[in-house]
């Protein structure tokens, strides 16, 4: 009772009766948490724990000392160097950046970037918004793989049984296999490849088929290897990719599939839906229903989120379509019946197709299987949103048989000591195969092996030639989206460390070895253009109108004959559910510590994964966050951490793949627990009759959800768009206090003035604005023991707060709704932070009214954290780029535009202050008074996939900003308190269906 | 008289007797501390302030160019070498190419010429010493500058008529800031901006400001306007 009491004291009771919990600590008000809430930084922050980065510290200090003597001791100034380009390249104005269009695929995602280089070294990724993959927007791991282009442990030499060697040892040895190989027409050869949607890897594959015809060729991916073109060869009878058109939909129904957050065209699925959450649009706002067992990005966003069992999926999309055959919908017979699911959600939801057929969507997720997937698609058929809302492209070249058809026939041959060579380009099957297979000791049968990878990698460690592979950012390639949209991959850096590309590799294999800018180019005029179409192409980044789309037909009766192999009797037990990490993907990021670092966009783990569970079953388990506990299932045992999701399925256990790795390099090895070694060919998605057994002792792992609370005020405001409607002012009227008088007198302001809106109806959750803003500013990373101590550095952060759904007990979160909403420097007309500093290290600027920060002025006081009501500075204890491993190669990832700080300085958001400078100079320079509205955009807003983030000049009332600070629900964030902030917040309004609103 | 007594041990010497003069010391201390501190905060006002430090230094380059003689008496532009001034932050260096342009015909076998012909046979830059130097923390853009009529000869003075390059302003924060809070007198029209020879008819403080005006220049003093 005195803790419930504690409780409200300290938590915000809103008007609706909702009560916002950032975490599970925080519900059980535990005294860490109470103690971890009162401090600016947890205790010992300051302090040097670690005895050894305090030798490797003092070590570095001694060294910066004796150049400091000798810099300044007897000539009057270190000689610099200027060194011109003694030819300089076209086009390049050194000091500014020039930028170029390319493409990364990772899986089935094919997205467009601009890529901005400084003298030639890739330096930020954007996304190209003429691409319909991308529409602007990027995701944390595209922001992140700049960072992996320059990780110094990537495979930087041709290594052969772990000895460095040479290119030319390597090809002499790869051309006597060859040689021997090819009179037999390539009997013996094993070529492993990860699916590639490039066309100019498949023509060079070709060749190689060609050359060596009884070659055995297959490919393997953990996570793009899944049940789509399955499902449609059920659906219609042929291969195809389902495209959805999310802005033309009223009504969006997910089932298991993460569809904002995850998989191919999530950016651009994210940006349109975000479209159609404008409470005042005349269309209206569109409502999304997420039916999952996970707890996934997508059902952070849903309108309604239900919980479903594991491996439900199909059992509730054949409820649907009963309850949709009740409202008349004509849907094939035999796939409806009725199942145990909440009836008044589902009558509710077939009412609501029923009457926007041919606007709406039901999308189940691309690991579900492939019966359930065509369920899918023949409701969306039935609803008439066939070739309206849902379309369908040809699938390039798409996967025959099961996923691990490939994999299983590769390591048959290889069991009967029939591989003579095994050359893998790419991937890390030794790692992310299905453990039952045995890769890891088949692999070594081959009496010669070859591995062409990016990073050195378990799969290297078992084979005899190492190849270093090309980063996409150093090679020429292609890539066909989801919807036929054509792209070029364009190098923006030669290879640092003069690596192949996949393509080269296979021109060699097939006999003539050519550069890959002649394969993709020849590739391209033999079957789309010519030179101005090249020349286009190469400026855009892709072919526009290269998208294809077909007429299909339902084959009904292949529908219910699918429907029917679903009817398998439930499992007992825990089902253990495999997720690919919304950071490190597949495990192909490990090594990337801004991935690492960045927190979980639900969980808030960084560095690791846990055995989520959710409330109920951690309770049922006697479980606590961070405990060890034994994941078992066929036998096969890990250990993990478990950590309490609140509204996950019960009796669910999610695992995310990707961690656990133990070659990985210095950054990405043995973190968290490796969920592959419990994944099998039978289960690759989901394994029924999982065992949790809880151990003593806990792990640890590192969460931001208890940093930098807010103490019990009104900090996310949301409301229903009914009551929006009713009254739009809604969240202004959440906090009443007295008239405000201000204890200063104005800064003066002079020109244009920049403010930012944060649109909270918009924002997913999907990190996207970190790693961006990581990338842009300079931020280093900390490291898990660090994060813990609460010293992560983001410049924003996301908070993500749950909500009771329980109106009769608050702290339930079995079933909780979420908000998200990302916080940095407010950047407040009247900032608390600029009266305490002492030194006059953060001042405020006439010129745009930014709370600027002066590091060389700043001593180190943290006085400005102490008093900053939102928590967004930051300080930087330790020198944190020199410890986490600062090398030659790893500088040039720096944005030479902002100042990389050192130790004992307080940081923070200056909304991009560098990209403000360069609109002002560039409009200075072209004779005009004032930056047009667009022209700066913030790292943050720029990478957001649903533009959540909008930033401009406040003085301009027809600028982007300040029509939405326009809008009735914008709220600044602890405005009481007078500090007149920059940044405001639109309210969140959800539209939930009326007939499920108690 | 009586003569001293004797002192048992021996030792008749008459005691030790500071002169008279020292009597002075004690009152000369306070003086002295005041002028020894003078002089050291005199001696780090000047010899450790850019106006000391940074002013008259002209290091030798790798080619003695002239621009004494290219600027002065043969009549180049500043921007023939100089190109991206109006473009980047960096006025630049020229490249060697450049340097041939002339140079292929012009002295083409001069020995002082020899690296800059290695330069472009190799491709291997010359590495030409630094002349003028702000903070790495300071970020400043030519191109603005130039593009609001502020002249070459402002901060750089009359490199027409120095045979080495050498500072001539001390590029100190002091020295920024008082422009920016008072640009008129830097000011002059914007197709006079690489004249070293200008000058101003009439008033410059007045032309100054009619420049302001006509070119809008509102020169930051934000800390954020050069620091990031």
């Amino acid at each position: 009772m005195n803790e419930q009491k504690k409780n409200s004291d300290l938590l915000p009771i809103q008007e609706d009766g909702k009560t916002y919990w950032r975490s599970v600590e925080e519900v059980a008000a535990t005294e860490e948490f109470q103690e971890m809430l009162h401090r600016e930084f947890p205790e010992g922050a300051s302090e040097l724990t670690d005895p050894v980065t305090r030798r490797s510290f003092l070590g570095l200090m001694g060294a910066s000392f004796a150049l400091a003597g000798l810099g300044t001791g007897c000539v009057r100034r270190p000689e610099e160097k200027i060194v011109p380009y003694a030819k300089r390249p076209e086009d390049l104005v050194p000091g500014l950046p020039q930028f170029y269009a390319t493409t990364m695929v990772l899986g089935d995602d094919v997205v467009g970037l601009v890529v901005e280089a400084h003298e030639g070294r890739p330096t930020k990724i954007e996304g190209n918004p003429l691409h319909p993959g991308s529409a602007g927007g990027t995701s944390a791991i595209h922001q992140g793989a700049i960072l992996s282009l320059y990780d110094p442990d990537r495979a930087v030499r041709v290594l052969h049984n772990g000895q460095e060697s040479d290119f030319p040892s390597l090809d002499a040895a790869l051309n006597e296999r060859l040689e021997a190989l090819h009179p037999k027409g390539g009997e013996g050869l094993l070529i492993i490849h990860e699916p590639s949607r490039s066309p100019a890897f498949h023509a060079q594959l070709e060749k190689v088929r060609r050359q060596f015809p009884k070659a055995t060729i297959v490919s393997w991916d953990p996570v793009a290897h899944n049940h789509v073109t399955e499902a449609t060869r059920i659906a219609f009878g042929q291969a195809l990719e389902p495209v959805y058109a999310v802005a033309e939909a009223d009504t969006i129904v997910t089932v298991e599939a993460d569809f904002l957050g995850s998989g191919p065209n999530a950016l651009r699925h994210a940006r349109e839906w975000a479209t159609r959450r404008d409470p005042d649009a005349p269309r209206g706002m569109n409502r999304l229903y997420a039916f999952e067992a996970t707890f996934t990005v997508t059902g952070g966003a849903a309108d309604h989120r239900v919980r479903i069992g594991a491996g439900q999926a199909g059992a509730f999309l054949r409820h649907l379509a009963w309850a949709l055959q009740k409202e008349g919908v004509a849907v094939p017979a035999g796939i409806a019946r009725e199942g145990q699911f909440d009836a008044k959600v589902t009558a509710a939801l077939a009412k609501e197709l029923a009457a926007h057929r041919g606007r709406s969507i039901i999308v189940a997720g691309r690991n579900q299987p492939a019966e359930v997937q065509a369920i899918a698609f023949a409701l969306n058929h039935a609803l008439g949103n066939t070739d309206r809302t849902v379309r369908y492209a040809p699938a390039f070249h798409p996967m025959e048989g099961a996923p691990d058809a490939g994999l299983r026939k590769a390591i048959d041959l290889l069991g009967q000591g029939k591989v003579d060579t095994v050359i893998v380009l790419g991937g890390n099957p030794v790692y992310d195969a299905p453990v039952d297979l045995g890769f890891d000791d088949a692999i070594v049968k081959a009496k010669h092996s070859f591995h062409l990878t990016w990073a050195p990698n378990e799969t290297s460690a078992r084979v005899q030639w190492v190849i270093p592979e090309t980063h996409f950012l150093e090679e020429w390639g292609d890539a066909v989206a989801v919807d036929g949209t054509y792209s070029v991959v364009q190098p923006l850096i030669r290879p640092i460390w003069h690596g192949r590309s996949k393509i080269e590799v296979l021109s060699h294999i097939a006999g003539r070895p050519r550069s890959g800018y002649d394969i993709v180019r020849e590739g391209f005029f033999a079957t789309r253009g010519g030179e101005e179409t090249w020349q286009r192409v190469l400026h855009d980044g892709l072919l526009e109108g290269s998208a294809r789309f077909v007429a299909v037909e339902l084959n009904a009766s292949g529908i219910v004959r699918a429907a029917a192999r679903l009817d398998r009797p439930q499992p007992q037990g825990m089902t253990l559910v495999f997720a690919p990490d919304a950071k490190v993907y597949d495990g192909r990021f490990a090594n990337n510590a801004w991935l690492q670092e960045v927190p979980e966009p639900l969980t808030k783990l960084t560095w690791t994964n846990g055995a989520l569970v959710s409330p109920a079953t951690a309770k049922r388990l006697g479980l606590t966050n961070t405990q060890r506990v034994r994941v078992e299932v066929e036998g096969r045992s890990v250990e993990a951490g478990a950590w309490i999701q609140p509204g996950l399925a019960d009796d669910v256990i999610v695992l995310a793949l990707g961690y656990g790795r133990w070659r990985a390099g210095r950054v990405g090895e043995r973190r968290g627990t490796n969920a592959y070694a419990l994944r099998t060919t039978k289960n690759l998605w989901a394994a029924a009759g999982a065992n949790l057994t809880p151990m003593s002792g806990t792990l640890l792992m590192a969460t931001t959800q208890t940093h930098g609370s807010m103490e019990g005020r009104p900090i996310v405001r949301e409301a229903n768009l009914e009551r929006y409607q009713r009254e739009p002012d809604f969240a202004k009227k959440m906090v009443e206090h007295p008239p405000l008088i201000p204890l200063w007198k104005e800064h003066e302001q002079v020109g244009q003035q920049w403010g930012m809106a944060i649109d909270l109806n918009r924002c997913i959750g999907c990190n996207g604005c970190m790693v961006a803003c990581q990338a842009e500013n300079n931020i280093p990373v900390v490291g898990p023991e660090e994060v813990r101590r609460g010293r992560a550095m983001h410049w924003i952060r996301i908070d993500r707060y749950y909500a009771s759904t329980n109106p009769a007990d608050p702290t339930d979160l079995g079933d909780p709704e979420v908000v998200h909403q990302p916080v940095s420097c407010q950047h407040c007309e009247h900032a608390p932070c600029e009266n305490v500093c002492p030194v006059a290290a953060t001042v405020h600027s006439q010129q745009g009214g930014l709370n600027d920060m002066v590091y060389n002025r700043c001593i180190g006081t943290r006085y400005c954290a102490n008093n900053c009501p939102y928590k967004v500075r930051r300080f930087n204890f330790l020198d944190f780029h020199q410890k986490s491993g600062m090398t030659e190669v790893r500088k040039l990832a720096f944005n030479p535009d902002v100042t990389v700080r050192t130790r004992g300085v307080m940081e923070k958001c200056t909304y991009c202050v560098q990209r403000i400078n360069a609109a002002r100079r560039d409009a200075k320079v072209a004779g005009q008074e004032r930056v047009p509205d667009g022209v700066i955009t913030p790292a943050c807003a720029q990478a957001c996939p649903t533009e959540a983030i909008v930033f401009g000049d406040i003085t301009d009332p027809n600028s982007r900003v300040s029509k939405r600070k326009k809008e009735a629900r914008n709220y600044e964030l602890l405005g009481e308190l007078n500090t007149k902030p920059r940044t405001s917040y639109l309210a969140r309004i959800r539209n939930p269906n009326p007939e499920l609103v108690s | 008289m009586d003569a001293p007594d004797k002192r048992p041990d021996g030792l008749n010497e008459a005691p030790f007797v500071f002169p008279k003069w020292t009597n002075q010391i004690p009152r000369l201390i306070p003086p002295a501390t005041v002028l020894g501190l003078a002089g050291v905060v005199f001696v780090i006002w000047f010899w450790f302030s850019p106006k000391h430090t940074e002013v008259g230094y002209a290091p030798r380059q790798p080619v003695p160019y002239s621009h004494k003689l290219h600027v002065g008496d043969l009549g180049l532009d500043c921007r023939y070498c100089h190109t991206a001034v109006e473009k980047g932050p960096h006025a630049t260096i020229p490249t060697a190419e450049t340097c041939m342009n002339c140079h292929t015909v012009v002295r083409h076998d001069s020995p002082l010429l020899e690296p800059v012909r290695e330069a472009v046979r190799t491709g291997k830059p010359i590495e030409w010493v630094r002349v003028h130097r702000v903070a790495d923390y300071a970020y400043f853009s030519h191109a603005q500058h130039v593009a609001k009529g502020v002249g070459c000869v402002e901060c750089h003075g009359r490199v027409d008529q120095m045979e080495v390059v050498r500072v001539v302003q001390p590029l100190s924060m002091e020295w920024c800031v008082d422009c920016h809070r008072n640009p008129a007198p830097a000011l002059r029209p914007k197709d006079q901006v690489t004249n070293m020879e200008w000058v101003p008819e009439g008033d410059r403080e007045a032309l100054g400001r009619e420049l302001v005006e006509a070119y809008h220049v509102n020169p930051p003093t934000d800390c954020a306007g050069c620091h990031r």
